[in-house]
């Protein structure tokens, strides 16, 4: 979860305090190693945004079909995707994934 | 003479999309049923005790969907079609396999849409049981999203000698009981 949030404010200082060129797009690696916890969920809407934003700046888009992409893209996209939905499922239904 | 002919290609063409079933008298378990009957399409013809309703619709067993036809037949059609629903009293439908005929299969055809599973985009607007279920069991579950009944799907696509396993979310283009699904993200 620190992993994440400090990846991502990372990301997004660097984006607000420099062009465009030179945001800092998480790698594959990165996105795999983001664990989710409860204490997200407060700051859900942003941590979605800024995984729509990496897929935006990627070139892949928020509603790319995997045939479209290519194999590492298809991997990105399906790493953001999966955390994006966990955010979204786990945050408003919080008894889903309790035993 | 021409009207003859446009008749008769009607006729033809319905013949032939017609699909047909051997109905077993094999009857469902119910433990070994993934969640409620879905894609329910209905038939209510009249009846000297009052209306007779058959249904026919999707059920997952251990995680394949299967056609099922129930029917009933009670004073009302609301009545007749909760009866007809119970899957402890549906009858399995299974593709025509003629070297299976048995003498107590019956066999039952229908105009009705075919309902298979098969590759979606985002976007479709699809039946519930044309997309597999979550192979994890927690994945299963239907969950809420914008007010709206939604739940994951799993998609096995083997192309270039590599198996593909995608995901995606569907939700109800509305909130009918028999509602559409739409896919709304595949990854």
């Amino acid at each position: 979860m620190k992993v994440l949030a400090a990846a991502l404010l990372l990301a997004s200082s660097v984006a607000m305090a420099q062009p465009a060129p030179h945001y800092r797009l998480l790698t594959i690696s990165e996105l795999r190693s983001i664990k989710l916890n409860d204490g997200m969920c407060p700051d859900k809407d942003s941590y979605i945004a800024e995984m729509e934003d990496q897929l935006t700046r990627k070139g892949i888009g928020v509603a790319a079909n995997p045939e479209s992409l290519s194999k590492e893209d298809t991997e990105f996209n399906a790493a953001a995707k999966i955390l994006i939905w966990s955010l979204r499922v786990g945050c408003a239904n919080p008894d889903r994934y309790k035993k | 003479m021409k009207r003859l002919f446009i008749f008769a290609l009607c006729a033809t063409a319905t013949a032939v999309s017609a699909e047909c079933y051997m109905r077993t008298s094999i009857r469902v378990a119910r433990q070994d049923i993934f969640g409620a009957p879905t894609d329910v399409q209905r038939i209510v013809t009249p009846d000297a005790q009052g209306d007779k309703c058959v249904l026919r619709y999707r059920l997952n067993i251990k995680g394949d969907w299967q056609t099922v036809e129930g029917e009933a037949t009670a004073a009302t059609e609301e009545v007749a079609c909760t009866k007809a629903l119970d899957v402890g009293q549906g009858w399995l439908l299974q593709d025509v396999a003629p070297k299976l005929v048995q003498a107590d299969n019956q066999m039952v055809c229908s105009d009705a849409p075919e309902i298979q599973v098969h590759p979606v985009r985002i976007g479709d607007e699809i039946w519930e049981s044309e997309v597999d279920v979550h192979s994890i069991p927690a994945e299963r579950a239907y969950f809420q999203y914008k007010h709206t009944r939604c739940r994951f799907f799993v998609e096995r696509d083997a192309k270039f000698q590599n198996l593909y396993i995608y995901q995606g979310v569907i939700c109800r283009v509305n909130s009918t009981q028999h509602s559409k699904w739409r896919v709304i993200d595949r990854y």
